[in-house]
């Protein structure tokens, strides 16, 4: 056997937090890499794999300690110094941190934070041949030469990890770490961008400890799996064995919870009533300002979209990010006149409708904002922030606490929380207490914007529930928002695909799912992970991220990036690029796409 | 760039005509009659009070008095002192001593509050990030004036280091301690927020990311946590130095200093409007200029921030 | 176009950025007075007028004014007048005075000064055209209402009808005669005063220019860019002068303070000899910290409220009762004492014990006591008469550190006659201004009772206190207070023969006011002041200010 590139033995991390005492974050680890081989981590959220993963690196945050050993190509990494621990960060190993803003200086342009890294390691080489090196690994991991002269906020998400991705392998690692690499983005991207960190790896030949809480990336881009839990390794096996034969409860609960795309939603489905939300041709156009009064251009995120959702459906819409489906939810639940096109509301056209109307919509129509953490007033109780909705509704004061109690219930909570703090409460609580606070004043029509985004695969099945319940039980009519397509099939009634702005295919799950039309449905359920080793991995038809356009394009929206370009002549290339597909309807389903009839290629 | 600080320049216009008006108008809504305070408790002849005012202009209509100074403004004259020295001359003899003063307060307190805002934050928790902060509490707690006292007795006239006032002997050595004075408050101010700034940004993901590379901790520091520090900083400072030349007053009084301040608050006290009106339209447009500066800076620092048109 | 346009004013602006701080850097090379050997340095601000005797009524500018001109007379450490320019002046009806002068002065480019030198000046000082602040000095002389200008409503309607006053009549280059509208027994005393320097003819070319670089006839006369505006004036002496003010010393630089405290701090820590004025925040300590070199002594400086005519319940007997309770009812001892740290005076008449002719025991002063007994009855009968109602009130300006002691005041009349006094407070001094003057000539006004009112000396004369002050129709006789009695031993006091005879009637006359007092008298002020080690010989004038001539630098 040959030296183990990675050899973690009894590893202890510890955090000595000031108030709460000490944490135990990971507890005696055992944990082995041969070289060249792909580990996935997985566990859920404080199982500790990133304090496993800034230990290995030796980035513990402050007042983390670590003990046990750890060893990398038989150097011992406990306690080791600064300097040499820092000779051995780029070359030995090196890390993919999940996307955020700041993930990459700011204030320097991107290639020269490569060029930074390459230089350190290689004194000897000079800042041209840095230059032309940044330049290969850029054109490696896929970006545009351009990119080299921008800065971080200049790029997209899948651009930044790709940059990362890009620094990450610079030196040539002999251990790569991803941590949660793709978490934070699109399903289209992820497939790109795993895709690219596997070419990346398999050209340096590093190994790769994969870290992610998506059961569906494991199966589709690992070798073995160590499945954490409560700072253990609990199971660690080839990827196949683990998902065929898992031996631990904790790995059974896990993968149970994994949402699969293709399993069909069970329960009744309603028969649809009148219609409760109607949008027509809706037009949504944000302005770009250089400064006050000057405006520099707009651009359009929805552009003519036409939904209806009816009494007792449930809705979903999905889509990249930036193809305006916020945009659309914000529009509708802003109340207000739109600008262009058409909104009714239980009947009530927002156009033309009185202060009152509008008034008493508001609590038959209810929004759950993406970002449930700064929706809820920190310095106000779960009671009282549930309660408020009440007051606004004139609610007598004496039925409020009832009210509010029911509520909670309803999305799973006991009323032991009513006291408690938004910051005393996990991201799953939280994101339950914002939902009861929709549902206290008994809405009509709810929307969700990303209800289980950024949310722990197990809470997020939870929360799949108990909206599934809340959807059977209150008959309530749903709008939901996201782009994660798992949940969509176990939540709604119908799909509407956007894609820049427009809704290219609409349809119910089952049909979209079974057999999507449009070619850029095809693309997206393809491209979504699949927690199942046997499964053909993710891919990426569609490459590249729609980023704000200025002004409407000619002809398909998804013209430039369409799958079936490559099929396609320069006669029916042209009419794309041209010529706008219009809806056509055609039994239960509605697609944009001027090459229905054509089909996916064999 | 060349559009976007035309656009700038030209919006200082209105800001000047606006300033000014305003500013006179507060002068001759002043209540009293600078006339009668010519003459102190004696008081002064009915046919020379009525001739002053007509010399002064103060007998007409406040609007025509305005006009009448702006006229003057656009030919160069700037007006004459009850004392029959131009305004102008005036200017030219407090303007440069003040703006040294304030230059140097401005490089103290930069100097100082961001290399010891720098070591605080980068020792966050620690015995002389507790130090600085109980002292700059302090700085900012306590008064100026009482500052500038017990640094002037001490250090001026008991120990005799630096010189105890300015007067005419204006100089670096001269100005050292006016400086560190009037610079004191905003020294704490730019310590305290560097520390958090600096504090912050060692959280940042992308101080992670560069460590992660296998950048030594100075090189992290030095390249990748102090610039992105510093912008908020930068603002501080550019706004402070309009704040610095127009706050003066308390220090040049106390260092004896003849600048803006001093002038300043003599023609309030005289009611002589031209003089106010001129001074404080002065410092007005340094504190555009300078915002304006740091609006360009800001830029330089941090790409994310762009003046295309 | 418009770009570059705006770009290069940027350059512009940029440029003389640069160049206001290449100004401030580079005057830090300049010398100052006090390394200089011989050369003493004192204190002082830059002169609020331009240095026209005529048209200095301030003391930044007047210490200087005395340093760089010669009048007929001079004042000595005592006050007393002794002659410079004038050989005699004299009178034998007190109206009628006849000046001679002595030969050989010359200005210091050495042009003579004649009798026209003084006659000129004074007619340019009194014309009212000239704006001349000091010209109400010369309205005893005949003539000089013909050059005023008629004003009606605060605008002038008439220009002056002459440019000359009657009175002035040069007989020769050596003597001229003055004739005045009344008698008045100590005119003599008045001729020390700046208003009555000579000026050479080149002044009234162009009088502004002159009064920036003016020329000498004094002791001293300002060095070679010896003036830096703001900064300091550097004197240095006078070779051509050849009168009694003979500098003992190689010069006087005045060192310009925008407060006294950095002032007081030089003199401690030797970078100033002499400082005339001690700030108040070192009142309790300058004594112990400069023990031998302290200077604490009474000044030409009285110190009172005036009681107008006008206000209810304080005319006539009942007035009179009310007066004087009030002025038995404030503890002066304890007031200058406590506030003041011993750098007041309590008052024991109208006038100043510096000026010759002061009595401490002249009839009815005893009003001046604090007697709370004598004071509560006083009060009691005044209210037998007309029962008091409503607020005593001081008004006092906010800007001249009179807070505490107008509060002292009122409180100790509150507590001692068991009525409302409070203070009434002015932001500033030309507000109170405007009121005062305003209440005087019966149109609104915010004053609601007594104020604050003072009286600074311009020459060592008892007189000087009481005719502009109380004299019926007095230019600073604010309360309106006139009584004929008054008048009329004022009027016996000019008319004497002598200038002893004159102070007994003045004395006489303050028996009246102190019967009635229009104003209660609180204190003299004092002037403190110090010196370093390094300068002997500082005396302070009875004007407060130091005979800077006759320090000797060690």
């Amino acid at each position: 056997m040959p030296d183990p590139l990675l050899d973690v033995r009894d590893l202890h991390v510890r955090f000595g937090a000031h108030r709460s005492g000490e944490v135990h974050a990971v507890r005696g680890v055992d944990l082995r890499m041969a070289p060249g081989e792909v580990l996935g981590l997985v566990g859920g959220s404080g199982a500790g794999k990133s304090a496993l993963v800034s230990a290995v690196l030796g980035l513990l945050p402050h007042g983390g300690t670590m003990t046990g050993s750890v060893r990398f190509e038989g150097t011992e990494l406990v306690g080791l110094g600064d300097r040499a621990f820092s000779a051995l960060r780029g070359p030995g190993l090196a890390v993919v941190f999940q996307d955020s803003l700041s993930v990459l200086d700011p204030v320097q342009r991107v290639g020269a934070q490569v060029v930074e890294v390459l230089r350190l390691h290689d004194r000897a080489l000079s800042r041209a041949a840095a230059r032309s090196r940044t330049d290969e690994l850029f054109a490696l991991v896929g970006l545009p030469s351009g990119v080299v002269q921008a800065f971080a906020h200049e790029v997209s998400g899948g651009m930044r990890q790709r940059v990362g991705i890009a620094l990450a392998i610079a030196c040539s690692p002999r251990l790569l770490i991803a941590d949660e690499p793709t978490s934070a983005l699109d399903v289209t991207v992820q497939a790109q961008v795993l895709d690219v960190l596997d070419r990346a790896r398999q050209a340096s030949g590093a190994g790769l400890l994969l870290v992610t809480h998506d059961l569906g990336v494991v199966a589709g881009w690992t070798d073995r799996v160590a499945v954490m839990h409560a700072g253990r390794v609990v199971e660690q096996a080839g990827v196949t064995e683990l998902f065929e034969a898992p031996r631990e409860p904790r790995t059974v609960t896990l993968l149970r919870a994994a949402p699969d795309p293709r399993t069909p939603r069970h329960g009744r489905r309603p028969d649809p009533g009148e219609p409760v939300l109607e949008v027509t041709d809706l037009r949504v156009t944000h302005r770009l300002d250089a400064g006050p009064r000057r405006r520099r251009g707009q651009v359009v995120a929805v552009d003519g979209v036409s939904l209806t959702v009816r009494r007792g459906e449930v809705l979903a819409l999905v889509g990249e990010s930036g193809a305006g489906k916020t945009s659309v939810v914000e529009q509708v639940f802003a109340l207000s006149p739109p600008r262009e096109g058409g909104v009714r509301v239980l009947g009530h056209d927002l156009t033309s409708a009185d202060r009152a109307t509008r008034r008493r919509l508001r609590g038959q129509a209810q929004l759950v904002v993406q970002d449930t953490t700064d929706a809820l007033d920190p310095r106000m109780s779960v009671g009282s922030a549930v309660a408020e909705p009440l007051a606004v509704a004139r609610v007598p004061r004496r039925e409020r606490r009832a009210r509010v109690v029911g509520a909670l219930e309803a999305v799973g909570l006991g009323p032991g929380l009513v006291g408690a703090y938004p910051h005393e409460l996990s991201g799953g609580e939280r994101r339950r207490v914002a939902i009861a606070r929709a549902l206290v004043v008994r809405p009509t029509l709810l929307a969700l914007d990303e209800p289980v985004a950024g949310l722990d695969v197990s809470v997020a099945a939870g929360l799949l529930g108990l909206l599934a319940d809340l959807r059977d039980d209150l008959g309530l009519t749903c709008l939901v928002v996201t782009h994660d397509l798992a949940a969509v099939r176990r939540l709604a009634d119908r799909v509407a695909v956007m894609v820049g702005g427009r809704v290219v295919e609409e349809a119910s799950t089952d049909a979209l799912f079974d057999s999507p039309a449009h070619p850029y449905t095809r693309a997206l359920l393809a491209a979504v992970p699949v927690p199942d080793p046997r499964a053909p991995r993710p891919v990426a038809l569609v490459t590249g991220e729609r980023l704000w356009t200025a002004a409407r394009a000619e002809g398909c929206c998804l013209a430039d990036r369409c799958p079936l370009l490559a099929e396609r002549d320069d006669e029916r290339e042209r009419r794309c690029r041209e010529v706008e597909p219009g809806l056509v309807s055609r039994a239960d389903r509605t697609v944009a796409c001027h090459w229905w009839d054509l089909g996916p290629s064999r | 760039m060349v559009r976007y600080l035309g656009r700038r320049l030209l919006q200082a216009v209105p800001v000047f005509f606006g300033a000014t008006l305003l500013i006179y108008f507060m002068v001759f809504a002043l209540p009293g009659d600078p006339v009668l305070a010519l003459g102190g408790d004696r008081g002064i002849s009915d046919a020379l009070a009525a001739q002053l005012r007509e010399q002064y202009n103060l007998d007409k209509p406040f609007i025509v008095q305005y006009l009448l100074y702006l006229q003057g403004i656009l030919t160069g004259d700037f007006g004459t002192t009850f004392a029959g020295r131009p305004v102008g001359e005036l200017i030219a003899s407090a303007f440069p001593v003040t703006f040294q003063l304030a230059l140097m307060a401005l490089a103290f307190e930069a100097i100082l509050g961001i290399g010891a805002g720098l070591v605080a934050g980068l020792r966050k928790g620690k015995l002389f990030d507790a130090t600085v902060l109980v002292v700059s509490l302090l700085v900012i707690a306590v008064p100026t004036f009482v500052i500038g006292f017990v640094l002037q007795f001490v250090v001026g006239v008991r120990w005799g280091w630096l010189p105890v006032t300015v007067g005419s002997n204006v100089s670096f050595t001269s100005l050292l301690m006016p400086a560190m004075v009037l610079g004191a408050v905003s020294f704490a101010y730019v310590l305290r927020l560097t520390r958090t700034s600096v504090a912050e940004n060692l959280s940042a993901d992308f101080v992670r990311t560069a460590t992660a590379k296998g950048l030594s901790r100075r090189r992290v520091v030095n390249v990748h946590v102090l610039r992105n520090s510093l912008i908020p900083v930068i603002t501080f400072l550019g706004a402070d130095l309009g704040a610095l030349m127009g706050g003066a007053i308390v220090t040049e009084g106390i260092f004896n200093i003849h600048g803006v301040g001093g002038t300043l608050f003599a023609a309030i006290r005289q009611g002589h409007a031209p003089t106010v009106v001129s001074f404080t339209t002065i410092l007005v447009i340094v504190y555009i200029l300078a915002n304006l500066l740091v609006d360009l800076l800001y830029a330089a620092l941090d790409p994310r921030i762009r003046y295309d048109d | 176009m418009k770009i570059r346009r705006i770009a290069g004013s940027v350059a512009v602006l940029a440029a003389g950025a640069l160049v206001l701080a290449g100004c401030g850097g580079g005057s830090g090379s300049g010398t100052s007075g006090g390394g200089q050997t011989g050369v003493v340095t004192v204190n002082g601000s830059e002169p609020e007028n331009p240095l026209i005797p005529t048209n200095t009524n301030e003391t930044g500018g007047g210490k200087i004014i005395d340093l760089i001109n010669s009048g007929l007379f001079y004042y000595d450490a005592d006050g007393i007048p002794q002659p410079e320019i004038a050989a005699s002046v004299t009178s034998d009806d007190k109206i009628v005075w006849t000046v001679a002068l002595d030969d050989g002065w010359v200005f210091s480019d050495g042009s003579p000064i004649t009798a026209h030198s003084f006659v000129d000046a004074w007619n340019f000082g009194a014309l009212s055209s000239n704006n001349q602040l000091n010209g109400y000095w010369f309205q005893d002389i005949e003539g000089f209402d013909a050059l005023q200008a008629e004003t009606q409503d605060g605008q002038v309607i008439a220009p002056p009808e002459k440019t000359e006053m009657s009175g002035l009549v040069v007989l020769d280059d050596l003597t001229f005669t003055i004739t005045l509208t009344s008698a008045l027994a100590d005119y003599p005393l008045r001729l020390g005063y700046a208003a009555y320097y000579p000026l050479p003819e080149a002044a009234f070319d162009d009088v502004d220019a002159y009064g920036r670089a003016p020329l000498s006839s004094g002791p001293y006369t300002i060095a070679e860019n010896g003036w830096r505006h703001n900064q300091e004036i550097r004197l240095i002496p006078n070779d051509m002068y050849s009168g009694g003010r003979t500098p003992m010393n190689k010069g006087v630089t005045v060192k310009f303070y925008t407060g006294l405290d950095a002032a007081y701090n030089d003199l401690l820590s030797g970078n100033l000899d002499v400082l005339d004025s001690i700030p108040p925040s070192s009142f309790a300590t300058f004594e112990n910290e400069l023990g031998m070199r302290a200077v604490n002594q009474p000044a030409a400086i009285f110190q009172s409220f005036t009681i107008p005519q006008w206000l209810d319940h304080f005319t006539g007997a009942e007035g009179a009762l009310r007066r004087a309770a009030i002025s038995h009812a404030i503890d002066r001892e304890t007031i200058t004492s406590t506030i003041f740290s011993g750098t007041r005076t309590p008052a024991v008449d109208f006038t100043s014990p510096v000026i010759d002719g002061w009595s401490d025991s002249i009839e009815g002063s005893d009003v001046l006591t604090y007697d709370p007994a004598k004071a509560v009855e006083l009060w009691a009968q005044a209210d037998a008469v007309s029962r008091w109602t409503g607020t005593f009130t001081i008004a006092y300006n906010a800007d001249g550190g009179h807070q505490e002691w107008v509060d002292a005041v009122t409180n100790s009349i509150r507590n001692v006659l068991g009525i409302e006094a409070v203070a009434q407070s002015y932001g500033d001094f030309a507000t109170m201004r405007t009121d005062v003057n305003a209440a005087r000539n019966g149109a609104p006004s915010g004053l609601t009772g007594a104020w604050r009112s003072g009286w600074q000396a311009d020459y060592p004369g008892l007189y000087n206190f009481l005719g502009a002050l109380y004299g019926t129709g007095g230019s600073s006789n604010d309360g309106n207070y006139s009584d004929p009695a008054f008048d009329a031993l004022l009027l016996q006091g000019n008319q004497a023969a002598t200038l002893d005879e004159a102070n007994g009637f003045f004395q006489e006359s303050q028996t009246i006011l102190f019967k009635d007092l229009p104003a209660i008298p609180l204190w003299y002020s004092n002037v403190t002041g110090g010196f370093s080690t390094s300068v002997d010989g500082v005396v302070f004038g009875w004007n407060s200010v130091p005979l800077y001539w006759d320090i000797t630098k060690k």
